[in-house]
């Protein structure tokens, strides 16, 4: 499989296919995790059209580590930036959520759910949130992250292990989990 | 026997023990039914906190026109001059409006007068 650095080249060269690989590779992963920080579906929508096209016109300085990485920390600033600048910021409460393949009881149900989950999540410091979202919906190794938030990587093994810990508490006390 | 606490199991779920630790706990686990359930759950548990799904669409991204070099945006200026030229020498002749020739034409100054000198003074 050509790596997505290959991917991007030939993307940067006129080829549509090469194209498609990346965006269909890396933008589902990016849409989650913006939308998880910003709390806004069209934000998130813009955000991974942004910030693809900004790696197209740029091209990487270096092709050195991992390119879902460099998409990633992109990414990432473009999100912070625009949670900055929404006023009101639209709470991870408001999640519209996939309807389950159950009955109308049971989607009920799971959308209270993860409704209550979204809520958890939220309630961290950004810090501990960001971590945690982009290793549960970035799917980032710890590296990755590392990298991403310029941290030590002892530090984002600490603060995601905190986030989990505290959002473990706070299901089990709101009876979510036993 | 000690159990392994639920702090450890969790760091083994997040994938964060050292290889001592992890060893340590993978010898344990293989004899320890309890701590083995006990560290399904705590999986189970960590699981939940990835399992939203929001209700959004991946966006289509075309992909980016790519910046031409100047040779080309050169080539591109000229051919739509020459389409230009084209086109707007077909409205014309189809328009039924004759070209209209300008032709120089040499418009002759005043005469030059002649000398006084070939006047006759009247009495």
């Amino acid at each position: 499989m050509e790596t997505d650095w290959g991917c991007l080249a030939r993307a940067r060269r006129g080829d549509e296919g090469a194209w498609q690989i990346l965006v269909v590779r890396h933008a589902p992963r990016l849409t989650r995790m913006i939308y998880l920080i910003t709390g806004s579906a069209a934000a998130a929508q813009d955000l991974v059209q942004d910030t693809f096209v900004e790696v197209f016109r740029k091209g990487p300085r270096h092709q050195k580590g991992s390119f879902s990485a460099y998409l990633s920390t992109v990414a990432y600033h473009k999100a912070l930036k625009e949670k900055k600048r929404m006023s009101s910021f639209d709470s991870l409460d408001q999640v519209d959520i996939h309807d389950r393949n159950g009955t109308p009881l049971e989607n009920i149900l799971s959308k209270e759910r993860v409704a209550a989950l979204t809520r958890v999540i939220n309630s961290l410091d950004r810090h501990h949130r960001d971590i945690l979202i982009m290793r549960f919906y970035g799917e980032h190794s710890y590296e990755n992250i590392s990298r991403i938030l310029e941290l030590p990587i002892g530090t984002v093994k600490s603060r995601l292990f905190y986030a989990v810990k505290t959002c473990r508490e706070k299901l089990h006390q709101k009876g979510l989990i036993r | 026997m000690n159990h392994i606490n639920d702090d450890a199991l969790l760091k083994r779920v997040l994938q964060l023990l050292e290889k001592d630790d992890l060893e340590e706990q993978d010898r344990h686990l293989s004899g320890c039914s309890l701590c083995t359930t006990r560290l399904a759950e705590i999986s189970d548990e960590t699981n939940i906190l990835g399992s939203i799904e929001p209700d959004i669409q991946v966006p289509e991204i075309p992909l980016p026109r790519s910046d031409r070099s100047l040779s080309f945006r050169l080539m591109k200026i000229a051919a739509l001059l020459i389409i230009g030229f084209v086109a707007g020498y077909a409205v014309s002749r189809s328009s039924g409006i004759s070209l209209v020739t300008i032709v120089p034409y040499q418009v002759s100054h005043a005469t030059v007068q002649p000398p006084l000198s070939q006047f006759t003074v009247c009495e």
